[in-house]
């Protein structure tokens, strides 16, 4: 039975603080149940903020709710099919875990990237529950593609009619973050075929869907890539059986130049990008329309814009109002899928919500005494550890190293410079940017950090990551020539798998040093050790 | 069977990369440029003036200070490159062809020059963009990351003369030795054959490892004997196995496996001869850069090229050599921490013994390397069941 | 009159009944406790073929 540790009284003090939720320390882990990260209570922000919150909880569920009545007999053969649909179920712990500590401006900017994201989420799932041949073929089935999960789907808007899913975003990539131990399970197919247990799990994970054959069947083309990395490269020769249905599928490998801004390659990148239109031309039978193309590049480079203003807030001030983990799950989803109706309309809602925080000089992040950047690839289970950090400690991370992908504009008037800058856009992918194409990419941390006057870099360290693992002697040289400017922490985890590296291990390796290092007193002192381990 | 004449002195010459013909070439005023992938054309490099080194780092068994640099989660053939770089056995190279195939590679060829390791100081570090699909435009983008990153920074460095005519003479010289490698390694197909893996394998490495002027009459000698070697007067293999996998570059490996039983009939790794010894055509209206950059991109079966086709052909080729080889079972591996390797062996595993997409099955042993082979006596022990293993399904099948 | 107050009433009991699963977490405490075990149930039943 749970029972409070933190007495009312002693958390709140008074009744106004009650009432605003402004209470100076939210004692956020005594909510949790015993060796889990379920909440037994959920969090109490003061009287409007909890009806804030309750509202968008209601919504949230309209929302799931509105994916099951499109066709409950579709989606429940669905579920009683794919083992990954269930994680869905766990969406609203999934965003109580992105918003916790939330109040003020920081909840409406939240809960507004987090609404575009699941309605977004629904959308594709629905999209791939209509079209899905093992479910019966619909008019819908023909007219879905499949993408490769670190593929955007920008060259599809010139195929107006035509839907596109990157199918493994949803069936496997969530997975952790939604239910842990989904990621371990699929995680452990793949090796149960004699793939090596070493190599990055997010492949693994994506290969163990394929192994239980738990990909959808939709469309007749599949766009695979080279991207982010080596292993998901291969990951697509052992998926290629599953999706493309034993080779009865179109398949289209978009390739992406490795040293992408090295000027002699962006040829190739180009060549790509026409490539993939003749072979949709091809299959599609439909002519490219660059009319309805340019317009979704013009909508990217509009959310893109909206991003560097707060980009620019969050390097300059103390106002921006995305939470570390939204703010980096919010660009990471973007990436796939560009300016779509749910990123503008997002767009415009947090540019206002920024705005108003710069207009009245709102801090929406009080308790902040450190600002950080975090760097390399981060950790799916333990994604909100990023949140953990500013909750427990104060680290606020103002930008993170996958946010920084896919942001430059692109060139519309000049179809040469257009297709250039798609290719860059193409290149630039979320856990490779920085990771590929020379070390130099890798220490952009440093200018990074200045810019976004950081005084404490967050490193992740996925224990499964080969291109990281090559680095390391450079990183920790570079490292101690920067030692007098910035603190360096690192943050062990394991990418998919939390049984390799439990979500502790990283808090641990971060409370040592704050406690040793820094000599510092935790904000919220339940937040410092718990066990979560047999939590979502 | 006789021993060879000159096994002994190959042997002794892949003892180390600064061998006694690499300084010989060295000190007559020959150019070294390394390289470790099979993408790079070796012809490239044996122009006039140059000899092409692949590098080896044979006895490293303690990659210490390249697993801090790298951790003890990075491939061990990477790291014990990068170890013997440190050491200084690669002082004499003048310049390392690199490419960005595989990260891990890559990151220890930036090492070379983040941590300055080759007293060169015209030493000069090149990267290749190498595309992922194969093809008459892929080709061209190869050929022209070619010329902008080696070709035109060697000439402009060291003055090495690129010109058609020189390439096609190295490329006359390649293919020369190609036909001597293959009509040796055709050998292996014999029910009895005159030579063994072993043997093949270390004449294989000598020509990959050594300047080739210098190797040459030793390889038309080798020939020679070969063709008058009488074989013993009974097989003494118990199963003639296929090697597939990533880097082999220790003749051990290969005689393990024979001391097993298994005679070793055909080397699909990277160092091996399948592919990697077919002469190089030169198409009418084609020039030299055109049909290097053609070759090594087509002929080439590393696991990175995408789509249905490459993956459909990859387990395809495994499947025509053992048949053309007359192996029994193929000998899957990979060095452990290879990405590329890991996937593409349990794949081929899983196609190869279901039959999927080829024209039969073909029993497989996958295993998992180190680069020093610290496990020979776990290796030895899935060697010898897989040997037995053919060796029964022989005897019950005589016609298969 | 009446009707708009009975209706209100129920909303608010509703209202009410939701903010106590809501706030009390009763949501996710069945998912976790009961649809996801049952789902999972039946996933481990099912025979499934290794496709690699």
């Amino acid at each position: 039975m749970w029972k409070r540790k933190i007495s009312l009284k002693e958390q709140y003090g008074t009744w106004e603080h009650f009432i605003r939720g402004d209470e100076p320390c939210h004692y956020l882990g005594q909510r949790l149940l015993e060796g889990t990260n379920f909440y037994a209570r959920r969090e109490w922000r003061g009287v409007r903020d909890t009806a804030y919150a309750f509202a968008h909880w209601l919504k949230l569920w309209i929302t799931m709710a509105g994916l099951v009545l499109r066709n409950p007999v579709r989606v429940a053969m669905a579920f009683w099919k794919y083992r990954w649909l269930s994680a869905y179920l766990g969406t609203p712990m999934m965003v109580d875990r992105w918003l916790e500590g939330d109040r003020g401006t920081a909840l409406r900017a939240d809960t507004a990237a987090i609404e575009c994201m699941i309605s977004e989420t629904v959308d594709s799932l629905w999209k791939m529950i209509r079209a899905d041949r093992r479910l019966g073929e619909t008019k819908w089935t023909e007219k879905t593609i499949t993408f490769d999960y670190t593929l955007p789907k920008h060259i599809l808007y010139g195929f107006p009619g035509y839907e596109g899913i990157n199918m493994p975003q949803y069936c496997a990539f969530m997975m952790p973050l939604l239910r842990k131990q989904l990621g371990c399970y699929y995680i452990d197919q793949t090796i149960s075929c004699g793939i090596p247990g070493d190599m990055c799990t997010l492949p693994m994970l994506e290969t163990g869907v394929a192994v239980d054959n738990e990909y959808p069947d939709v469309g007749n083309i599949w766009l695979t890539t080279n991207t982010p990395c080596d292993a998901n490269m291969m990951d697509n020769n052992a998926m290629w059986r599953a999706i493309s249905n034993e080779g009865q599928k179109a398949v289209f490998p978009f390739t992406i130049p490795m040293m992408y801004d090295d000027p002699t390659t962006r040829e190739l990148g180009v060549h790509e990008i026409y490539e993939g239109i003749a072979f949709m031309e091809e299959h599609l039978g439909q002519k490219f329309n660059w009319e309805t193309f340019v317009q979704h590049l013009e909508n990217t480079n509009t959310f893109n814009k909206g991003s560097h203003e707060r980009w620019d807030i969050y390097a300059n001030t103390d106002f921006g109002t995305l939470n570390p983990v939204v703010q980096g799950m919010f660009r990471i989803y973007f990436y796939q899928h560009g300016g779509n109706k749910y990123f503008l309309k997002a767009n415009r809602k947090l540019l206002k919500i920024f705005e108003k925080c710069v207009r009245n000089e709102i801090r929406p992040f009080p308790h902040a005494r450190h600002r950080a950047l975090a760097w390399s690839c981060g950790s799916t289970y333990n994604a909100n550890v990023i949140l953990w950090l500013y909750n427990c400690w104060g680290v606020l991370t103002v930008i993170n190293m996958d946010s920084l992908t896919g942001h430059n504009l692109v060139d519309t008037e000049d179809r040469d410079l257009m297709m250039g800058d798609l290719a860059d856009w193409y290149a630039r992918t979320p856990m490779r940017t920085h990771t590929v194409g020379g070390n130099r990419h890798l220490m952009q941390m440093w200018e990074t950090a200045e810019k976004f006057n950081c005084d404490i870099i967050i490193m992740y360290d996925d224990i499964g990551c080969k291109g990281m693992a090559g680095a390391q002697g450079l990183l920790e040289e570079e490292i101690r020539k920067h030692r007098d400017r910035f603190h360096v922490i690192w943050l062990p985890h394991s990418l998919m798998d939390c049984r390799i590296v439990p979500s502790s291990e990283g808090r641990k390796a971060v409370n040592q040093y704050m406690q040793n290092i820094l000599h510092e007193e935790p904000i919220d002192p339940t937040l410092v050790d718990f066990d979560d381990e047999m939590g979502w | 069977m006789k021993d060879l004449k000159h096994l002994i002195y190959f042997e002794e010459l892949l003892r180390q990369a600064h061998n006694e013909l690499v300084a010989q070439a060295c000190e007559q005023g020959d150019m070294a440029l390394a390289y470790n992938c099979s993408y790079i054309p070796e012809p490239l490099l044996d122009v006039e003036g140059c000899f092409s080194v692949r590098l080896r780092a044979p006895g490293c068994t303690s990659p210490d200070l390249a697993t801090y640099y790298m951790t003890n989660r990075s491939c061990s053939y990477s790291k014990s490159i990068l170890e013997r770089a440190f050491e200084g056995g690669y002082n004499f190279i003048s310049a390392l062809i690199g490419q960005e195939c595989c990260t891990t590679m890559n990151r220890m060829e930036q090492y070379f020059e983040y941590c300055d390791l080759i007293p060169n100081e015209k030493f000069h570090f090149a990267c290749i963009d190498m595309p992922m699909k194969k093809g008459e435009w892929y080709a061209g983008y190869f050929r022209r990351q070619l010329e902008q990153k080696v070709i035109d920074p060697l000439e402009e460095r060291f003055g090495i003369d690129f010109s058609e005519e020189r390439l096609r003479e190295s490329i006359e010289r390649h293919n020369e030795l190609c036909r001597i490698m293959t009509e040796i390694g055709d050998m292996r197909m014999a029910d009895n054959p005159v030579i063994t893996g072993y043997e093949y394998h270390v004449i294989q490495l000598v020509t990959l490892t050594c300047p080739k002027r210098l190797i040459m009459d030793k390889l038309r000698e080798t020939l020679e004997e070969l063709r008058k070697r009488e074989p013993d007067p009974e097989p003494w293999f118990r199963a003639r196995v296929m090697v597939a996998g990533s880097e082999v570059d220790d003749p051990a490996f290969t005689k393990l496996v024979e001391m097993c039983g298994g005679l070793v009939v055909a080397d699909r790794y990277c160092f091996g001869s399948l592919p990697g010894r077919e002469p190089i055509e030169l198409r009418s209206g084609q020039d030299a850069m055109d049909a290097l950059a053609f070759h090594y991109m087509e002929k080439n079966e590393c696991p990175r090229p995408m789509g249905t086709e490459a993956t459909v052909h990859r387990r395809q080729y495994l499947y025509d050599l053992a048949r053309k080889y007359r192996a029994e079972g193929i000998i899957l591996e990979n060095m452990k921490f290879c990405e590329y390797w890991g996937y593409e062996r349990a794949i081929a595993g899983k196609w190869l013994s279901e039959g999927y997409q080829v024209e039969g099955r073909i029993p497989t042993c996958q295993i998992e390397t180190d680069y020093a082979n610290a496990s020979v006596g776990q290796l030895r022990t899935r060697f010898q069941a897989f040997v037995e293993s053919l060796e029964i399904k022989r005897l019950q099948n005589p016609e298969c | 009159m009446k009707t708009a107050a009975k209706l209100l009433g129920l909303g608010s009991a509703a209202l009410a009944a939701l903010f106590a699963v809501y706030y009390f977490n009763l949501d996710m405490k069945l998912v976790r406790s009961v649809v996801v075990p049952l789902l999972d149930r039946h996933y481990d039943s099912v025979h499934r073929e290794q496709t690699l």
